[in-house]
């Protein structure tokens, strides 16, 4: 191995090491590796993996799939969709019900909480315009895809598309067709019944029952609605970004050349960031602008519940997906990321996507099931790794950390650190890569 | 890629690592690097499309294969290409997908047997999802038999910065 490549790995990733180290030969990685700013502290590689992890770093994604995905109108639209409790027949349960936006779009609770309970942990949707799956098990490719679920899961907001359309039809005609043009009729009840939605597994439900009845064309002039509103809802969502956090002006300040970093992280917080991208390895998985590789993990956590299977049914869902790139709806959409997905890949099983760091001090509790109410918790798992994951196998690389109380302090500011000066805004959302209409 | 095979590439890593005669451990990350078969059946040169990949982003791998002795291409191979992370035991979350070669107008030929004009194979579909070592391994099953290589390379943490700071 070369010092180029440790350089490039910044010690957060020597993980080839293992491989060369059986031949004997060379130099330690570490002896020579690449020049230490005698300003700075950190290498040139390090300050370069600061800036690729600064909250501007990289342009929001295009949206492929969503022609309306950065038209101010469709995002004024989305929003209101947004927040209306009105798209469930409850009348009192919205988007926000479990994204508040007090909360960086999360909930606070270990699990989300609409009619019912769901069966995961609510993630956080500032910042997730940047990747390619959602949903913990990555069942949606696309924000507004994802949408979709909680509209009509019973234990979210209990809703129908057929629902969601008529009310979006009527009560916002108005907005709608300034984006998408006139919606069509769906005012009669006998034609466009409320309850009507599909459901494959159940077909016998009297939602499912209605669905079928229903007239394929009137069916095809609901979920063109339907999708419509969709993706208003994706638009006001990737206007979500993170606002500055302190790591973010010390890693400008350092790209700067300024030594102390503007002196934006304590000493505890700077001795947490050395962990985070060295030894701890943290930052294998968390990194990029939002800290997150957007990529499923199995970290093998304590069992609480039922066996989850994670990105292995995950996987297979969004291929099978209504709405995914080039289904129905996207059908001229090019697809890489579906084509080239792998959904028998071995090490699914059990793996959940990497969540975003940002804010991660204000959004307890954590993981896919909520089971550690607080990141000292989490801290003190990763140190340790306790017990056998329930199934599969819990990732390789994984190995305890052995923290000291005094790095876990560290590591905890440098957390802290990550906390945004305020809730994220529509307005935030001039690094669209995609132009406006 | 299943576990066996994922142990089978790691044991051709390590020999690669090691400075097998039929492989080279490049300085990494590479944007392209020469190799040479297992048995010195072929010479394979290997690109990246784009040359440095971000971690997380699909990129295609491109092998150009000729004939060690003539320098002629090899233009009716079969490739296969494919990559993994031999300390982590897993491949890639992705299924890359060879490109078919030039077939003739006529459509009597199956596009699995049409030759690659100037030796080269193009596979779609790669995806780095984390830092670190990986293998990238090449299997060419052409007309002087079956040979293999395998070359690391480093995939960096730092992803390319667009927009400034």
């Amino acid at each position: 191995m070369t010092r180029r490549l440790c350089a490039g790995l910044v010690g957060v990733a020597l993980l080839g090491a293992g491989v060369l180290a059986g031949c004997g030969g060379g130099a330690p990685p570490e002896a020579d590796a690449a020049a230490t700013s005698a300003a700075t502290g950190w290498t040139d590689a390090q300050v370069a993996l600061l800036a690729s992890m600064h909250v501007a770093a990289r342009p929001v994604p295009p949206s492929p799939t969503n022609p309306v995905a950065d038209d101010p109108e469709a995002v004024a639209l989305g929003r209101t969709l947004f927040f209306d409790g009105g798209l469930s027949p409850s009348g009192a349960v919205s988007c926000a019900t479990c994204h508040d936006p007090a909360l960086h779009f999360s909930d606070g609770l270990p699990k989300g909480r609409g009619l019912g309970t769901t069966g995961r942990h609510t993630p956080v949707i500032e910042g997730s315009q940047f990747g390619p799956w959602f949903f913990w098990d990555g069942r949606a490719d696309s924000l507004w895809a994802q949408a979709a679920g909680p509209m009509e899961h019973p234990d979210e907001m209990g809703s129908s598309r057929t629902f969601v359309a008529r009310r979006v039809a009527s009560v916002y005609a108005e907005a709608y067709a300034a984006v998408f043009g006139p919606a069509p009729d769906l005012s009669d009840p006998t034609r466009f019944p409320d309850i009507a939605r599909p459901e494959p597994d159940r077909p016998s439900t009297p939602h499912a029952r209605a669905w079928e009845a229903m007239d394929p064309g009137d069916r095809e002039a609901v979920e063109r609605v339907f999708v419509n509103a969709l993706r208003a809802i994706a638009a006001y969502e990737r206007t979500l970004l993170p606002a500055p956090a302190p790591f973010d002006r010390y890693a400008a300040a350092i790209a700067a050349g300024d030594p102390e970093g503007g002196g934006h992280l304590s000493d505890a917080a700077e001795r947490g960031l050395r962990l985070f991208i060295g030894r701890g390895q943290c930052a294998s998985c968390h990194h990029g602008p939002m800290f997150t590789d957007r990529a499923f993990h199995a970290l093998g956590l304590p069992a609480v519940g039922p066996v989850d299977l994670g990105r292995t049914v995950g996987a297979r869902a969004v291929l099978a997906s209504p709405w995914r790139c080039g289904g129905p709806h996207a059908p001229d959409t090019d697809c890489p990321e579906l084509r080239y997905l792998d959904p028998s890949f071995q090490d699914f099983q059990g793996a959940f996507k990497t969540p975003t760091l940002r804010n991660v001090a204000r959004t307890a509790p954590y993981m896919h099931d909520g089971s550690f109410a607080t990141l000292r918790d989490v801290l003190a798992f990763y140190s340790l790794l306790p017990g056998s994951p329930p199934l599969g196998h819990r990732e390789l690389t994984l190995a305890p950390l052995n923290l000291t109380p005094g790095e876990t302090d560290d590591l905890l500011a440098f957390l802290e650190a990550l906390s945004s000066d305020r809730a994220a805004q529509s307005g935030d959302a001039s690094r669209s890569a995609t132009p406006r209409r | 890629m299943r576990f066996g095979t994922v142990l089978a590439a790691l044991v051709a890593g390590w020999c690669a690592a090691c400075g097998s005669p039929s492989s080279s451990a490049p300085d990494a990350p590479w944007t392209t690097t020469s190799l040479r078969t297992q048995s010195g059946k072929y010479a394979v040169v290997l690109a990246l499309d784009p040359p440095s990949p971000a971690m997380g982003e699909l990129f295609s791998v491109e092998a150009v294969v000729t004939d060690p002795s003539s320098g002629e291409p090899v233009e009716t191979a079969t490739v296969t290409l494919d990559a993994l992370m031999p300390q982590h035991g897993h491949g890639m979350m992705t299924r890359p997908v060879a490109r078919p070669g030039t077939c003739p107008p006529s459509g009597e030929e199956p596009p699995e047997r049409c030759p690659h004009p100037g030796g080269r194979y193009r596979t779609d579909g790669f995806k780095f999802h984390m830092p670190g070592a990986w293998t990238v391994t090449v299997a060419v099953e052409g007309p002087r038999g079956r040979d293999t290589t395998s070359v690391e390379y480093a995939q960096p943490a730092a992803l390319p910065v667009a927009g400034g700071t």
